[in-house]
Order: C-alpha cells, then sequence, then structure tokens
C-alpha cells in the first residue's frame, strides 16, 4: 500500500491533503459551533451526495464557477493576474439581467443568444481595461483590476436600485428573470441545463487552445518568460491581450449562464459572488491546469452545497466553505514550499534531498 | 434646469457644510493610516496585497471582542432599566479598549502569517494577497452570523464606539467647534503617523536598512544583516498600522456600524501609495484627494444624486491616479533616454536649467 502511494505524484498528494484540510476545518467549525453535530455533519458531508437531484444541483452549481476557473487558468498560464474576472462576471450578470427582463416581450430564440453574446463580450471589455493599463502604462495588474471590480461592484449595485429591484423581494434582489428564458433542460426532471455543455464544450477546447495549439503555446511561453518568448519572436503583448481577453469572455459567459437557469434573480447588492471567488481558489489549486479545475470545482462545489443546506436547516453561515477553501489553498501553497512534509513523503523528501546532495558533490568533484 | 441649479445648490451646500470637515477626517484616518504601512511595506520592499485583508480581519476582530465585552456585562439586565443605561455607559468605557486590543493583535498576527508566506515559503505575493483577502472576508462573514444568526449584512450587536476628543474651551468656536467636539483621538493620532514614519525611514539605522532590502539587498547582506529578516521586522510596522486602520473603521464614532458589504479601503490606501511612488508627502497628499471625494459619497446620500456612480467614483479616482503616475514614470523614461542618447552621441550635456526649461513646469514658471 505505501508503495502504491508513494508512486502517486507529490503534487497530487499536497492537492488531496489540501482537500483534507478543507473537510477538517469544516468538521471543526461544525462541531465547535453547532448544537446537533449528528444531524449537521450528515448535512453537510453527506446530503450534497445523497441523491441524484443533489448531485445534478451540485454539476448545474459548478457550471458558471468552472467558466470562472477556466478564465483563471488562461491568465495565471500567461502570468498575468488579471482579477478583474470577478468584475467580468458580475457586470455580464448584472446587464443579461438589465437584458432579458427588460425584453421579455422579444423571442426567446432572439433573447437567449443576444443575451449570451452581450455577457461574452462585456466580459472581455471589462478584462481588458486593466490589461491595457498594464501593457500601455504598466500598472499593475492586479491592483488595477481588483479596483476595477470595485468599481464595477458599485456600478453593478446602482444598476440593480435603478433599473433590477423587486420591491417585494427581500435582500434587495432583482425581479425573477421569467422560466421561458432560462437555458432549456438537457436531462427532464434534473438541474442539468445547456450551461452544462457549453462548459463541458470550453473545457475541451480550452484544452485543445493551450495545449495543441500555437497560441496556447504562445501564452504558456509568455507565462514562463516574456524576454525569451520576445527573442523567438513571439508578439509577447498581444498574446498576453488575447489570453485577457479570452479569459474575460469565458467569465461574462459564466455570468450569463448564472442568469439564465442557476440563480432566478440578480441578488449580488453590493457583495461579491461567491462563485467567481471559488474558481480563483479552483484555478489555484488547480495549479492553473483546466483539467484539474474540473476536480477541484467539484470539490468547492461541493462544499458550498453542503454549506447551503446547513444553512437551510439551522442558519450556520455560508461563509464556512469559502473559509474552509482558503485555509485549503493556504495550506497547499505551504506544502508547494516543501516547507510541511507529509508523513508519507517524508522518508521520500529527505532521500530526493540527499540525492541531491550527493549529485552536487559529484559536480563538485568534476569541477 | 431649475431642479439641476436647485440639486447643485444642495450638493455646495452639502460640502461647505461643517459636516462634510468632520466626515474628510472620518474618511482620512483609516486610509492615512494604511497608507502610511503601506509606505514601510513599499520601502521595504514588500508587496503587501494582503492589507485589505488584515483591515477587515483586525476590523472584525475588534468590533467582535467589543461586542463580546458589552454581551458580557449586559447579561441578565433588563432592557430600558437604570441598571440596563449604567452597564452599557461601562461596556462603551471598556468595550473600545479590548476591541483596539484584540484588533491589533488579531491584524499583527495575520500579517505576519503573510510575511511567514511571503518571505519564508516563496508564495507569490499576488496570488498570496488575494487568498488572503478572500480569506479575511470569509472569516469576517462567518463572525457576522455566527454572532447573531439573524443578521444578513449588517451586524445589530452593540458595540462601544472609540471615543470622541472634546475640547470644551474650543467648542464655542465658530467652525473648528463642531469639528473638535466630534472627531474621535484616532484622527488625531493619525495626524501624528507621517511624521513618525518619517523619522523611521530616514533618521534611524533601521530605517535605513529597510529601505537597502528595497533598493539594494547585496549591501544589507554585505553588512551583514538579513534582508528577509528586515523585511519582517518592516512588516510588523507595517501590519500595526494597516490593523490600526481596521480598527478605526470598524469602531468609528458616534455609532459603529459592521457590515459585510467591502469598501476596498485597503486597496484605496494602496493605490494612494502606489501612485506616489512611494513618498511620504504624496501619499498623504493622495489620501487627502481620495478622502475628499469619498466624504463627498457621504454627504451627498440624501440628495437626489445616485450614491452608487457616486461611490463607484472614488475607485474611479483611485485608478486614475495609478494611470497618471505610470505616464508621469513614461514621460520620465523617455527624458532620462534622450540624454543618454545625447551624452553617447557626444551632444552637450543639458543642463538643468535647460531640461527644466525645454520639458518641466518649473521652467515655464521660471520663464
Amino acid at each position: 500500500m505505501n508503495k502504491k502511494i508513494r508512486k502517486i505524484p507529490l503534487p497530487v498528494l499536497w492537492r488531496v491533503a489540501a482537500g483534507l484540510m478543507a473537510i477538517v476545518v469544516c468538521f471543526l467549525m461544525i462541531c465547535l459551533f453547532e448544537k446537533q453535530r449528528a444531524d449537521s455533519l450528515y448535512t453537510f458531508f453527506i446530503a450534497p451526495l445523497s441523491s441524484v437531484s443533489a448531485l445534478t444541483g451540485l454539476v448545474s452549481y459548478i457550471t458558471p464557477m468552472l467558466f470562472v476557473a477556466l478564465g483563471c487558468t488562461v491568465v495565471f498560464q500567461c502570468r498575468r493576474y488579471n482579477l478583474a474576472l470577478i468584475a467580468s462576471f458580475l457586470l455580464s450578470a448584472c446587464l443579461v439581467s438589465i437584458f432579458l427582463l427588460q425584453g421579455d416581450e422579444k423571442p426567446v430564440w432572439y433573447l437567449v443568444p443576444a443575451a449570451l453574446i452581450i455577457g461574452t463580450t462585456v466580459g472581455a471589455v471589462v478584462t481588458a481595461i486593466p490589461g491595457l493599463m498594464a501593457l500601455r502604462r504598466r500598472v499593475n495588474i492586479t491592483l488595477s483590476s481588483l479596483l476595477l471590480s470595485y468599481f464595477v461592484l458599485q456600478l453593478s449595485s446602482f444598476l440593480l436600485e435603478h433599473s433590477l429591484r423587486d420591491p417585494n423581494a427581500a435582500e434587495g434582489a432583482s425581479f425573477e428573470i421569467p422560466q421561458r428564458l432560462w437555458l432549456p433542460r438537457i436531462l427532464p426532471g434534473t438541474e442539468l441545463r445547456l450551461g452544462v455543455l457549453f462548459a463541458a464544450a470550453a473545457l475541451g477546447l480550452l484544452y485543445l487552445l493551450l495545449y495543441r495549439s500555437r497560441i496556447g503555446y504562445g501564452i504558456r511561453a509568455v507565462g514562463a518568460s516574456e524576454s525569451m518568448s520576445a527573442y523567438v519572436g513571439l508578439s509577447w503583448s498581444g498574446v498576453a491581450m488575447a489570453a485577457q481577453l479570452l479569459a474575460g469572455a469565458l467569465a461574462g459567459f459564466g455570468g450569463a449562464v448564472e442568469m439564465m437557469g442557476i440563480q432566478t434573480r440578480y441578488v449580488w447588492n453590493g457583495v461579491f459572488p461567491s462563485v467567481a471567488m471559488f474558481g480563483i481558489l479552483a484555478a489555484l489549486l488547480a495549479d492553473s491546469n483546466p483539467l484539474r479545475a474540473v476536480l477541484c470545482c467539484l470539490f468547492y462545489g461541493y462544499l458550498h452545497q453542503g454549506a447551503a443546506l446547513l444553512q437551510a436547516q439551522t442558519g450556520f453561515p455560508t461563509e464556512v466553505s469559502l473559509f474552509a477553501g482558503t485555509v485549503s489553498i493556504l495550506f497547499y501553497f505551504a506544502l508547494c514550499a516543501d516547507l510541511i512534509p507529509l508523513p508519507i513523503n517524508g522518508k521520500r523528501a529527505v532521500k530526493s534531498d540527499a540525492a541531491v546532495e550527493k549529485t552536487e558533490k559529484k559536480e563538485g568533484e568534476v569541477g | 434646469m431649475a431642479q439641476l441649479i436647485e440639486l447643485l445648490r444642495q450638493m455646495g451646500a452639502a460640502v461647505f457644510d461643517n459636516g462634510y470637515l468632520v466626515r474628510l477626517l472620518a474618511v482620512c484616518t483609516p486610509l492615512l493610516l494604511a497608507a502610511m504601512g503601506l509606505v514601510i511595506a513599499r520601502r521595504s520592499g514588500v508587496f503587501f496585497l494582503a492589507a485589505e485583508g488584515v483591515m477587515t480581519f483586525s476590523g472584525m476582530a475588534a468590533y467582535f471582542a467589543d461586542a463580546l465585552v458589552c454581551r458580557a456585562l449586559l447579561a441578565g439586565a433588563e432592557q430600558g432599566s437604570a441598571e440596563y443605561e449604567q452597564l452599557m455607559a461601562r461596556g462603551a468605557r471598556v468595550g473600545w479598549m479590548v476591541g483596539l486590543l484584540v484588533g491589533m493583535i488579531a491584524g499583527m498576527l495575520l500579517a505576519m502569517l503573510f510575511a511567514l508566506f511571503l518571505l519564508r515559503f516563496k508564495t507569490d505575493e499576488l496570488l498570496a494577497g488575494v487568498v488572503f483577502n478572500i480569506f479575511a472576508l470569509s472569516v469576517s462573514g462567518m463572525c457576522l452570523h455566527l454572532f447573531d444568526r439573524e443578521d444578513l449584512l449588517v451586524s445589530s450587536a452593540q458595540v462601544g464606539a472609540l471615543p470622541v476628543l472634546s475640547i470644551p474651551s474650543l467648542a464655542q468656536v465658530p467652525v473648528l467647534g463642531g469639528l473638535l467636539g466630534s472627531t474621535g483621538w484616532l484622527t488625531y493620532f493619525s495626524l501624528l503617523v507621517p511624521p513618525a514614519v518619517f523619522y523611521l525611514l530616514n533618521c534611524t539605522d533601521f530605517g535605513l536598512r529597510l529601505r537597502a532590502a528595497e533598493e539594494n539587498p547585496a549591501a544589507l547582506i554585505g553588512t551583514g544583516w538579513s534582508v528577509q529578516r528586515t523585511q519582517l521586522y518592516g512588516m510588523l510596522f507595517a501590519g500595526g498600522a494597516v490593523s490600526l486602520a481596521g480598527v478605526a473603521i470598524a469602531l468609528m464614532p458616534p455609532q459603529p456600524v459592521y457590515t459585510l458589504q467591502p469598501n476596498g479601503a485597503g486597496y484605496l490606501a494602496f493605490a494612494a501609495v502606489w501612485a506616489s511612488g512611494g513618498g511620504i508627502l504624496k501619499s498623504c497628499v493622495s489620501v487627502l484627494l481620495l478622502g475628499i471625494v469619498d466624504a463627498c459619497t457621504d454627504v451627498w446620500q440624501g440628495l437626489s444624486v445616485p450614491s452608487g456612480l457616486i461611490s463607484a467614483l472614488l475607485y474611479a479616482a483611485a485608478l486614475a491616479g495609478l494611470w497618471l503616475h505610470a505616464h508621469n514614470l513614461k514621460r520620465r523614461g523617455k527624458v532620462r533616454l534622450q540624454m543618454q542618447q545625447q551624452i553617447a552621441l557626444g551632444e552637450e550635456f543639458p543642463d538643468r536649467k535647460k531640461r527644466w526649461f525645454r520639458g518641466g513646469l518649473r521652467g515655464k514658471r521660471k520663464s
């Protein structure tokens, strides 16, 4: 058994350890703050996987998160930490809601594709702003994108107050988006909608783009070294802008999908959507790999669904899932630094260090 | 037209009111404290993006420590009775002290944890900063709901605010009287912080080492000092100042309000420092400019002006500041390049006066 575990690559073990850490954190928080522990633990950990409808609900919930995570993988691979993806998601969701609510009388065949196009375009435009600021004036892209996210948060709250707000809805939510404008179901009787297929297609295309195409090679080359990519004749500025536009378009598309059947109302009045934050965390835990990002999204979606069910039952805060997610990422960072050795790989780490020392000695002798 | 003129008149009256100055001092206090912490971090070569998270975390710790003290004191007392009022007054006297202490300790611990990831684990500073900020947001949301599960976005806990420094002899002065009677002591303390930071950075050996950690790490190592340790001590000061800023927001007099809606004060202070190139005086001026816009958003709340849009203006102003600073840097770079070209071609070295006359404002003024 131990030999089999040793064959697993270390990064995989670190990710599993980070996931276990998140589960332990949730377990401890529930044990500390809930009175009916057994029931709460069952609701949190078992209920999200207990039925087909719960499972399809989980897959449906992670669909927009996956779009944000895929966008993050592109910009992180290009080493442009453009976090305006949150703003892209938010503004896209807001504008799509306005478009769908105000054009309710028009036909579905026009409204649904137009809403998706609007979401994608808005997302790309929003992400392009910090990208251009960095390209033209070398403004720090992370700082400018975060400030832009706050700008968009205020703007979308203003739009919600003035164009969308339902006076009868609690917590400042918008009017309900009519059911005929939701994306069609792909399996009757479940929550799985066309957005899941879009996400799967985006995943496949992005994987091919990143690992089997020239532009993907360019994105990874610019992320690895700008000077090297310029030396081999790549236009690093063009590649970086293309990556950011693509990421923004993906996040914007996710925002549009979110408002077409997953969220029935626009609800983010002055707060950032947790689904976008989970998307960023998933991309970080997946180390910017699109395929691994799916598994990470599923894991964080599972934690969030458990927290949402528990909140409906006892009022326990859903933020516990985000808290556990960030703790898992910090634990993963620490493991990557190789400073917290796992008990399983401790011997291997010592062995590899010894091997490194040996080779260094040999090189020294030859030199 | 008449309505617009009336609205403009009301806006002007709100700005020239005594309350505007009080509000300006109140919003500038946390921004100034955070900016000074960020100046120390920047001059020691640390990109302290987690400042927003540290502010959120310290503010949350201060508020709920204060609330716990008040709740413990008020336990068993009947609301509305004389005993209740007496205990409430005692809670207000004691609570803020406990809040201040707990907030400072919590914020500095988080700053040290960030420094551990940055300096020891060598985690990417941008990614670590973003994860720490999400971590602080999730913890504050969790604490709000765990303290009272019926609270949604705003806490309903009773807390004692930071005391107001009233000077009775000056209370009768026409303009300053109202200002001096309703401003917290932390505001006056924050005015002392920039000179203290200037002294620390420019007049002490420690300040010299801090600046060397950014500007010339090889020289620091050559004189036997550790760069990482120096940066860690710098982060201790920076964390302290930023934590105090978080406490100032959370326990702001006269009545503290704790909300989950993020205000991004840490990012605004960050933008102020970065747009000023890390200079103390310029950072103070930037903070004042941001404070002027921020105070306008507050005093115009009651008017028929879209408050969401005006709040968004604050972040747009910060983005514009970053853009202008980068533009200025680029122009300076061009002038330097021209000078280097002239020197390389053996042309006459342009003297200082001539240079200012050709490109700078000072030359135009002289002429």
